[in-house]
Order: C-alpha cells, then structure tokens, then sequence
C-alpha cells in the first residue's frame, strides 16, 4: 500500500467548508451552496459569525444560478446572525461587536430590507466613534512617571 | 474551517510567550481546524504541548539536522530516489538558477520589490516540489550563482570566501521551507513575519489563500541584534539585515491583515511602508481568574523578587543579576528567583560566573519552568522584566492580573500594557532597574497601589475573553473579505 505523506494525510480529513470552497471554484454553485448551508447550520448555535459567513457563502452562489428569492431569505439569515455575533461580543470586544454590525448591515441591504440596515449601520457607526484599541491613560489613576534618582556612580 | 498555524522556534516545540499565545488561541477557537506547521532548528525536539482536538495535523519543517528535506514527512524512499536521480543538471541550470539569481539579487537590495521576491521563491518551490533539494543547492550552477552576484557586486565583493561559503550554506538551509507542500486550507496564520510566512506567501500566490500575521517581538530588529552581536564583518551584516529585511517585507506585503500584539510594533511596520489599514493590534489577553491576588502560604514580608523569562541573551537576565547586586547594597535581605528554561547553556554559565563574581551565589536562584506562574507572582513583593526585546509580553499582565506591581524595561509593548501603574526603564541599564526595585521594596502603599491599579487595568483592558474574540472576529473577517468582498 502507498505510504502517505502529511498533506495526503490531513486533506483526507473531512471539511464541509473546503470542500464548498472547491466546489465554488469549480463553478459547481448549487452544490457548493448546499454545503455552504450545512456548515452554516452546524455552526449555528455555536459560533454566530461562523454560521453567518455560511449562510452569506450560500445565498452568493444561489444568486449567481438565479435562485433570487432562496439568496434573499439566506442574505436575511445571514444579517440575523451578524447582529447576534455582534450582540455577543458587545460587552467583551467591541470592535468586533462593530464588524458584526456592519456586515449583518450589508447583508439586510442584500435582502432588500433596507430600513434595518441603515437603522443597524447608525449603530456601528455610533459604538465606532467610542472605540479604541489604545489603552488610554484614562482607563487608571494616573502615577507620575517615575523618574530614577540621581546616585552616586558605584 | 481550516487554518494553517505558522510558527518558527515557538510552538509546540518550545515553551515561551509567542507559544503560550498559540496554545491558548488555538484551544479556545475550537469550531476552527488547526493545522501546524512548525518551523525549528532540528528534527529532535519532541512537542512539549498537548495538541488540542482542534489540531488535526502538526507537520514539523526542520532547517538542519536531515539528510534528506522530507525524510520526516511521511515520503515514501522510492519517491525520494526517483526525485533525486530525476534532477538533472541542465534543469537546475535551466530552471531554477534564474530564480536563485533573482532572489539573490533581490535580497542583496534588501527585498525593495516584494512581488520580485515572491515570484522567485514561488518560481523555486515549484521547481522543488518535483526536484530534489540537495542535490539542487549542492549544484555548482547554484553556488556560481552566489559566487557572480557577490563578487560583481561593489558592495559585497570583498566578503571572503569562507564568508561567502558561510551565507550559501546558510541560505540553502533557510530556503528549505521551499521544498515541501503545503495542504489547502482556508486561512494561513504566521506567528511571526519570518521564513515561517512563506508557505502563507506561496499558497496566497497558488491559491489566493488570505494571510494574516501576527506580530509579537519584531523579527528583524531581534535578527539586527543577533547580526551586530553574532556576526564580525561590516558587508557579512549588511548582507544579513537584507536578507532579513526582504522576508519581513515579503511578508508584510502579503498579508492581508498583520495584527501586532502592541502599538509599539506598529511603528516598525510603517517603517516598511505597510498601510495603516492593513494593521490591527490585538493585544494578548490573561485569563483574570486564574491570574488573581490570592493568599499564598510563605515567607510573608519576604523581600521576593520574582523574574518569568527563558535564560536567553534577548531576556538580558544579566541585566537582573548586576540590578540585584545594587539592591542588595540597600536591602541585603532581597533575593531573586528566575524561572524560565534554559534555551541559552552557554548564555546560562556566563550569568552564573557573573553571580558569583559579584558574590549573590545566595540571592539569585535559577528555579526552572514553574507550572503555577500566579502562585510564584502572589509570592513576590516585586515583579522585574530585565528583557532587551519584547512583543506584548504575558510576563507583565499576569503579574498585573495577579496585583502585583512590576518593574521593567522600555521594550515592545511594556509601556502600553503598565501604562501608569509600572515602573519602566531603559534596556540595559541594570542600576535603573535596581532603583525602580528599590523604590518599590521600600514604599509598601506605592507597592499595594500600584498592583491594584494594575489588576483593575488587567481586568479591563486585557481580558481572555477579548482577544479570543478578536481573533475569531479577524479569522471570520479575512475569509469573508477574500472570498465575497466585504
């Protein structure tokens, strides 16, 4: 039997992902969707952003083969999950929370449901004014900083 | 989804803050699959972490110490015979020595054309993946190569031949993360802009794979040091910073989003021209529970203090040993323990004579590895970091999270995570050190202010949970950007 070598060994691990990814290339859309979709649906309940990108993966190909109303509802789904990753993560990152905001925006204009992404968009754009990934001095008591004291040379 | 985990020197293999970070992001982004692939010095080193359930292949890229490139990745001997007696001279000549000669020329201009030295290492790992590795930089077309672009270069033609022997051998082995193939993955991820991030360059090249690269100790400042510290002639150094100088760009150019562990790495980065936007920094996160003010059975009142560094050069633990001799004039009760392992023996002799001529044989211990780091920080009356490099280093959040007040030097990302509530200090200067020290052993309300402030600052600006969910932010984020566009 034929010795394998790593590569062989782990792209024989099964990856829904990977494997719609490929199809996509392919140009095999209604397949890749349908994948894109049951990853989406694996990862809902576990990772939100996850199962958002699936769903956004999938409603993209079904556009493209003219299943407009299927990518319309799948666009909606994806927004849904965007907002709720971006609820999740709004008391622990909030650049994140704003990312999720933005993206569950893009896909709500998608779905043609333009009032809640523009409602959606004005909330990134509000938590983004107050975001800084700089640690400011504020955040703590300010101490003087220190100043080593002049010695005598040992 | 799948990521390939880049990492050189660090994870699983070695312990360290770089591998502490790889650990923790992995184990904790759980709905992602890992793949690992490690560069190290040798193929003798065993993992010294357990590979979380997320990780399903670990592929370890040796510089040195094989006969044969890929004897340790599973290739079949027949395969790697017919390889070598299937290189033919005349296709080295004709096939690879043009790209060997682009490279070459591109890393003696440091790298100025990234695309220029992607498209020659891309040329070349082509050409590896089918041909044998050896036999090829053992091939007198290739050591001409070297030869002529050295010796017709105003520059560096007057490097010796030993000198030039010396940079062929080193970069045929530095190339050898040519030669193998890589798997299709979703995301590359390089722990360090170094030869690590070329599988990340060539797979972005090959298949448009999104890379992003994390930042922690900048590579080619701690590659300027060793070359100035380690290497004799003046055109020998300049021909290695450019070396350096031309991966760290590559791989700045490739990534999609390089995301520096402090602010203080960001300024390299625009040194090398990278556009703000592609840069985000994220900064390492402590898990606030474990790291914590807890009660600990000891010497209460013990004059501790405790230094979490490997026994490196970089972490400059001479710089600890001389502060301590000037503490000890002060408070001849003080003493210091270092834990951290040894990974420099010969750097490790020169701090223990150094100890013993300044007579502290009883007020400095060497403890090793320690597996309860909070347990050893609540013991110490003062944190100390004496490093001449640093990224953002977990040495000085724990001890933050742990309310401890810290000492250390103006590295990296030191200042940014003590902000106000820390004693910083010049690198190299062992008597500052020695007075920030000082002044903290002999004000016990500066002591007890200090480390609450910098657990609060811990707490809120450093969380576990925040960087992990950047990271799964940033993960989701490049792919989705790759893929759709937005």
């Amino acid at each position: 039997m034929k010795e394998k070598t790593w590569v062989e060994k782990v792209s024989e691990e099964k990856s829904e992902w990977l494997l719609a990814t490929r199809l996509e290339r392919e140009g095999n859309l209604e397949e890749a969707a349908e994948h894109y979709l049951r990853e989406a649906r694996r990862q809902d309940g576990k990772n939100a952003a996850m199962a958002a990108l699936g769903y956004l993966s999938a409603a993209k190909c079904l556009l493209r083969v003219g299943r407009r109303d299927e990518a319309l509802e799948l666009f909606r789904l994806a927004g849904d999950k965007y907002r709720e990753y971006a609820e999740s993560t709004s008391s622990i990152a909030p650049t994140s929370t704003v990312w999720g905001y933005r993206m569950a925006a893009k896909c709500y204009m998608w779905a043609e449901e333009y009032e809640t992404a523009q409602r959606l968009m004005e909330v990134a754009d509000s938590i983004s004014g107050k975001v800084s990934s700089e640690p400011s001095a504020g955040d703590v008591p300010l101490f003087k900083p220190y100043r080593g004291k002049k010695r005598d040379a040992r | 989804m799948r990521v390939l985990m880049l990492t050189e020197g660090t994870y699983p293999y070695f312990k360290g803050g770089v591998s502490t970070w790889t650990d923790d992001l992995i184990t904790n982004l759980r709905e992602f699959e890992f793949i690992v692939a490690a560069v190290l010095p040798t193929p003798f080193f065993k993992p010294c972490y357990n590979l979380p359930e997320n990780v399903i292949g670990l592929a370890s890229i040796p510089l040195w110490g094989t006969e044969l490139v890929k004897e340790f990745h599973g290739e079949p001997i027949k395969m790697m015979i017919k390889r070598r007696l299937n290189t033919k001279d005349w296709e080295i000549r004709r096939q690879f020595t043009p790209h060997f000669r682009r490279f070459i020329r591109e890393v003696k201009n440091g790298g100025k054309n990234p695309e220029a030295v992607a498209q020659s290492l891309y040329e070349m790992h082509l050409f590896l993946r089918e041909h044998d590795y050896k036999k090829t930089f053992r091939s007198r077309y290739v050591w001409d190569v070297i030869r002529q672009e050295l010796a017709e270069d105003p520059l560096y033609q007057n490097l010796s031949v030993s000198s030039t022997v010396e940079i062929s051998r080193i970069i045929q082995h530095l190339l050898r993360v040519l030669a193998h193939e890589y798997p299709e993955v979703d995301l590359c991820h390089s722990s360090a802009a170094a030869f690590c991030g070329i599988p990340a360059v060539l797979l972005k090249m090959e298949f448009g794979i999104p890379y992003l690269l994390t930042e922690h100790g900048i590579y080619f400042r701690e590659r300027v040091l060793d070359a100035v510290r380690g290497m004799e002639g003046v055109v020998e150094k300049i021909l290695w910073m450019n070396l350096y100088r031309a991966i760290v760009g590559l791989n700045y150019h490739y990534a999609d989003k390089i995301l520096p562990v402090c602010r203080f790495n960001v300024d390299w980065e625009k040194e090398f021209k990278v556009p703000p936007e592609k840069i985000e920094v994220i900064y390492n996160g402590v898990d606030v529970r474990k790291f914590r003010p807890i009660q600990v059975a000891d010497d209460a009142g013990a004059k501790r203090v405790v230094v979490m560094a490997r026994i490196d050069r970089l972490k400059d633990i001479m710089n600890i040993i001389d502060a301590m001799g000037y503490v000890v004039d002060e408070h001849n009760d003080a003493f210091c323990r270092i834990f951290g392992p040894i990974e420099d023996e010969v750097y490790y002799e020169q701090c223990l004579n150094r100890i013993r001529e300044l007579g502290l044989e009883n007020r400095i211990s060497f403890m090793g590895p320690t597996d309860a780091p909070e347990v050893e920080y609540n013991r110490a009356m003062v944190v100390a970091q004496p490093s001449l490099s640093e990224g953002f280093p977990y040495t000085i959040i724990e001890a933050m999270a742990c309310g401890k007040p810290v000492v250390a030097t103006d590295v990296g990302g030191v200042r940014e995570a003590l902000g106000e509530c820390g004693i910083v200090v010049p690198p190299r200067s062992p008597k500052l050190l020695a007075e920030g020290i000082i002044r903290l052993l002999d004000d016990p309300e500066l002591r007890e202010s200090m480390g609450r402030m910098a657990r609060v600052r811990a707490v809120k600006l450093f969380s576990h949970e925040r960087f992990i969910e950047d990271y799964r932010r940033v993960y989701v984020q490049a792919v989705s950007e790759r893929k759709l566009g937005v």
